[in-house]
């Protein structure tokens, strides 16, 4: 029982021993780039008696930016209405437009998504090479700065006054940029290869090229926004709608039709206060 | 008894093994011999040196400076090919830049260039060893030193110099948008015209050549010139519509936003559904899309959506309910 033990753990140790050497012969011993000259020899046909022999190579990083943009971006429209709609004569006292005010949460996000092909710190690298390439500044914790993706925000408030008016709803939305970066970074082999007839040098020399994507990646900053409001529309002095417009179409509303093209005097507009007309 | 011949059979079959083993984990080498014919060594000695090279520059990439200039500074001392000299100091350039040390990269690679004027190189082989090493310092002007102007001037020097189409193209795209960096928006666009028309971008990409199109429309709208901007935005989608992309998505969601819904409401309502339509094929097919894109299209859903919800009246009840529903999913 006892020596059979033993055999047996003299057959394990050695069929352990197969494996690790087994899997140290699979796994390389110097992780060098998969490029290598001969999996790239000359397509070139050489004279009779002549081939190419491999002479020297040269390799080279390369960034490549593919997209830079700042983008304008903006919310959805809120409506603050009139503070009333009617003539009021210089007897009638002008309704009070009193503002009200807000102050919501906003948040300035950077976000970014790098893919690596080989070493993480190929990516992270290029990461923080985004960030600078848009300005991004705000401090990422350790484990965000470690990471390829990703999101930092930051949050404050922004204080809004609605003012109210007569006659008009007015429209307001957030408004901030979204600040796009991406780029990729490669490397490039050249191989050189020399012709050789009879065991002889000939002038002739060909290259050949390997690439490899290292690492690609963006980043988008979206800025804490800011408040804007629509713009009247003419006839109210205001800016006509166009294409393309800059506010999608919205401009403040007159409650009533004739307030910014009042009927000649004595008449008066549909909405406004006499003694400011 | 059995026990002994047991052992002796392990032990052998160790033996094997181990001996299998180390062929298989240190390569088969053969030792060159007297008979072997001498373009053999000659290959083996080009192959070894290239597996040196190849090594140290693995070393670097992983962060073990000390090792990878190691070498590069045997090829600078020792050179064992014609470019050596030259190459090392190159090489150990990439080393500093890689570490940050930008003003010991750009020390080296001056040496490479003062190195290359003396080197006696064929005339072929001193023209690429100058355009690498031009474009390695504008490289390292652009993302090393932030210095965008510098640069511009750089990969101008180095695309003039440049042996391949694709450095060529390299130079060209990375001058143009380190101009629009620099607020240089007009000179951006010329350049990314002069970029389309020329050989080098007749094998662009497609995920190359929607990103800078794209880019090129924001520059004009950045520039205060939206019509161009719309302009540029709307032909990238017309040309690509039939191709799902972010960039795409995201220029034909910059249109529906600038259409007024009061004199444009067909053309938005139509464009918007087609955004939105891609955007969700995308979003299906997220596995063949770059994840670098995802905050592209996620950008252009929030433009339509925003823009439907605006054009309430123009838009259906219906589609301004779907908008609605996206906006709060994000």
């Amino acid at each position: 029982m006892n020596r059979f033990l033993f055999t047996r753990a003299i057959l394990s140790g050695s069929i352990s021993l197969c494996a690790l050497l087994l899997l140290a012969g699979a796994m390389p011993q110097v992780d060098t780039w998969e490029c290598d000259p001969y999996g790239y020899r000359p397509k070139k046909a050489n004279p009779a008696g002549c081939e190419w022999e491999y002479d020297t190579g040269w390799y080279s990083q390369r960034e490549v930016l593919l997209s830079s943009s700042d983008t304008a971006k903006s919310s959805a429209w809120e409506a603050v209405t009139n503070c009333g709609c009617g003539w009021y004569p210089h007897n009638v006292p002008c309704p009070t437009c009193q503002p009200d005010t807000i102050s919501p949460a906003v948040t300035d996000t950077g976000t970014w998504n790098v893919t690596v092909a080989k070493a993480k710190q190929e990516g992270l690298s290029l990461k923080f090479n985004l960030m600078a390439d848009v300005g991004y500044t705000a401090s990422l914790t350790a484990s965000e700065q470690q990471s390829l993706t990703g999101t930092h925000t930051e949050t404050t408030t922004i204080v809004l006054v609605r003012q109210k008016i007569l006659c008009f709803d007015r429209f307001y939305r957030t408004i901030w940029t979204e600040r796009f970066r991406k780029k990729k970074r490669y490397a490039d082999w050249t191989f050189r290869w020399l012709e050789w007839c009879n065991n002889n040098p000939a002038t002739a020399t060909t290259e050949t090229s390997c690439s490899q994507l290292l690492a690609i990646g963006s980043f988008k900053w979206t800025t804490y926004p800011q408040f804007q409001w629509a713009p009247q529309k003419p006839p109210c002095g205001g800016v006509a709608i166009s294409y393309p417009d800059p506010w999608d179409g919205k401009r403040e509303t007159p409650c009533c039709a004739d307030v910014c093209t009042p009927p000649p005097s004595p008449a008066h507009p549909c909405c406004g206060c006499e003694a400011i007309h | 008894m059995n026990a002994k011949k047991t052992v002796r059979t392990c032990l052998i079959a160790g033996l094997v093994c181990s001996t299998v083993g180390a062929i298989l984990a240190y390569g088969w080498q053969p030792v060159h011999s007297r008979n072997e014919p001498a373009s053999s060594v000659r290959a083996g000695a080009s192959r070894e040196r290239h597996e040196r090279k190849a090594t140290a520059i693995a070393k670097m990439h992983a962060g073990d400076h000390a090792a990878a200039r190691a070498e590069f500074q045997r090829m600078i001392e020792q050179p064992a090919s014609l470019t050596d000299a030259v190459d090392g100091r190159r090489m150990m350039a990439m080393s500093f830049r890689s570490a940050g040390e930008t003003a010991a990269a750009g020390e080296y690679l001056a040496q490479a260039l003062a190195a290359l004027d003396t080197a006696p190189l064929p005339a072929e082989t001193a023209a690429a060893m100058r355009a690498l090493i031009l474009m390695d310092q504008a490289d390292l002007a652009a993302f090393g030193e932030n210095d965008a102007a510098g640069a511009i001037r750089l990969y101008d020097a180095a695309r003039a110099a440049a042996p391949s189409a694709k450095d060529a193209d390299t130079a060209a795209r990375n001058a143009a948008i380190l101009s629009a960096d620099l607020g240089q928006y007009g000179e951006a666009s010329l350049r990314v015209d002069a970029l389309l028309a020329s050989s080098e971008a007749k094998g662009m990409p497609t995920d190359e050549l929607l990103p800078l199109l794209s880019s090129q429309a924001s520059w004009f709208a950045s520039a205060g010139n939206l019509d161009e901007a719309a302009r540029h935005y709307l032909s990238l989608w017309d040309a690509h519509h039939n191709t799902d992309n972010a960039y795409v998505a995201f220029a034909g969601a910059q249109c529906v936003a600038w259409y007024p819904p009061q004199t444009h409401c067909e053309p938005k309502i139509a464009l918007a559904r087609g955004v939105l339509g891609m955007v969700d094929r995308l979003r299906l097919a997220a596995a063949k899309v770059d994840a670098s894109d995802q905050g592209l299209i996620a950008s252009a859903e929030q433009t339509v959506a925003t823009s439907l919800v605006n054009a309430a009246g123009c838009a259906d009840a219906a589609l301004v309910e779907e908008a609605q529903g996206r906006l709060r999913r994000r």
